[in-house]
């Protein structure tokens, strides 16, 4: 379960619209859910504020959660994830990798490391009506 | 001219005296933990053979190359940047099949022979 840190907080709701679990409400402030959270930590990245903190895990299980958001995600947002499970796994990767060195998991296929690129990113939307697909191919229609 | 068959790996240091030395050159900007770079490496290396004597594809690795990536706004990858004579004059970013790459190249290539 993710920590939210009151004090920091603003209530933008910004982790709301990533968790593919409805695992945390608006009350002012954010509060998660225990029984819905899986702790996949991709609100994390998400907090204009950092208010937000995840208990670490090991690798494997961090690569099995993430895919488990991925499914979730895809399917209330009403598209899928990339059937190709090469693809998922090389993104997925790359997330972590770019966690380890940058602090959050912005893209692995795009340059800068600024907030509009942490996945799921500001443009995947957008991608997937227009291409049928986000630029990575992490999520298709 | 001596053309070779595969995607050439380039570095900041090797760039361009490659994109200078061939009358067209792709080159296919990429990064390790990218999906769809993985995908479209393939392509380009059946295209590196198909169209060896006409073009050269060159790769060059974005985590290790950021100097060429920052010159020319690489924003996202895959991408691929067409030269010709040293100068750019295409982008295809993202992952495309062999046969959108070549529809691509084929006005340049044409125009060249």
């Amino acid at each position: 379960m993710p920590t939210i840190d009151n004090e920091l907080c603003m209530g933008c709701g910004k982790c709301m619209d990533v968790c593919g679990f409805g695992a945390l409400i608006l009350d002012v402030k954010a509060i998660p859910n225990n029984e819905k959270c899986i702790s996949c930590g991709m609100c994390k990245g998400h907090c204009p504020f950092n208010a937000i903190t995840v208990k670490d895990v090991e690798k494997q299980e961090k690569i099995r959660r993430i895919k488990k958001w991925a499914l979730a995600y895809a399917k209330v947002n009403g598209f899928n994830v990339n059937p190709d499970e090469k693809v998922v796994d090389t993104i997925i990767e790359g997330l972590l990798k770019k966690e380890g060195k940058f602090g959050a998991r912005y893209c692995p296929c795009r340059i800068q490391n600024v907030r509009e690129n942490v996945c799921p990113c500001v443009y995947h939307k957008d991608e997937i009506k227009k291409d049928g697909a986000c630029h990575c191919l992490f999520f298709v229609k | 001219m001596d053309y070779p068959k595969k995607p050439v790996e380039l570095s900041d240091e090797t760039f361009t005296e490659t994109i200078q030395k061939y009358p067209i050159v792709v080159v296919d900007f990429w990064a390790e933990w990218c999906g769809p770079c993985k995908m479209i490496a393939p392509e380009l290396e059946e295209l590196a053979s198909e169209l060896s004597g006409k073009v050269v594809f060159g790769k060059i690795n974005i985590d290790e190359n950021q100097l060429v990536a920052g010159q020319f706004s690489i924003s996202g990858i895959p991408t691929l940047l067409v030269f010709k004579k040293g100068k750019l004059v295409d982008r295809i970013i993202g992952f495309s099949p062999k046969n959108n790459i070549l529809a691509r190249l084929q006005p340049h290539i044409l125009l060249s022979e």
